[in-house]
């Protein structure tokens, strides 16, 4: 729960995010890769393969043919047209933010982003 | 030309974003939970009594993990460890800094969790520095 004056700091930095073309092209290319089906199908078959490949390479059963299938398909991943849209705005956009997080962190004497993060999951 | 024109758009957003989170975080700043924060570490670093037993914990701590390390156990170590873990949580200057450190991290994530519902994309994730798992 935020108060009143910093609700409105925060809309106005979000306002002028969004007013700069790095960000709002991040934005798109971000809701374009979570709404594709077929991107989004791939994705989770990898994940499932992920956690076969674990289970197989924990009792010993990996075989050849598991490297090849999950190496095919992360590379169906990661060169989808909408993968690749998304890094490489990622990375345009992150230059911009990471400035915006050190400026903040400079003037709190700590890590913003670091502190306000999610709890990481390894 | 016109990538002049672009590059002095694209400093200027720059310069406008820094300067809204410039804004964002002397507000942040100027809340009645950082100020605490802020009494409370002075307090606590302030404080020669917390300081010497927050000492020894770190030292012992860094003894017990050494211990483990080499699959090492010293029941009267680990007792005293323990006893010295629960008096320093016990004192009331690094209990308050504790709390107020809490307090604080709860009101960042509550503050990242609202400009994420807003940006549609986790701000403090995709700018904190990069680390290494567990």
């Amino acid at each position: 729960m935020i108060d009143v004056t910093l609700k409105e700091a925060a809309d106005e930095f979000v306002r002028v995010l969004a007013a700069s073309p790095v960000v709002t092209a991040f934005q798109e290319a971000k809701a374009s890769m979570e709404s594709d089906e077929t991107l989004s199908g791939l994705r989770d078959q990898h994940a499932q393969l992920v956690e076969q490949f674990q289970r197989k390479q924990f009792d010993g059963t990996l075989a050849q043919a598991d490297i090849s299938t999950l190496r095919t398909l992360h590379n169906q991943v990661s060169t989808h047209p909408a993968t690749i849209r998304f890094v490489e705005s990622k990375d345009k956009a992150l230059a911009m933010l990471s400035s915006c997080n050190q400026a903040m962190s400079s003037l709190l004497g700590f890590d913003f982003a670091a502190n306000a993060a999610p709890a990481a999951s390894c | 030309m016109l990538q002049t024109e672009q590059k002095q758009r694209d400093s200027a957003t720059s310069r406008a974003a820094r300067e809204a989170a410039q804004a964002l975080a002397r507000t942040v700043a100027d809340s009645a939970i950082c100020k605490e924060f802020e009494a409370a570490s002075i307090a606590f670093r302030g404080d020669a009594e917390a300081q010497k037993l927050f000492r020894a914990y770190q030292s012992a701590q860094r003894e017990a993990q050494m211990m483990r390390s080499w699959g090492g156990r010293d029941q009267g170590f680990e007792d005293r460890f323990q006893r010295l873990e629960k008096t320093l949580i016990a004192h009331p200057t690094h209990k308050h800094y504790m709390a107020a450190q809490e307090d604080l991290l709860i009101a960042l994530k509550d503050l990242n969790g609202y400009l994420t519902g807003k940006l549609g994309f986790d701000f403090a994730d995709l700018t904190k520095p990069a680390g290494g798992c567990c």
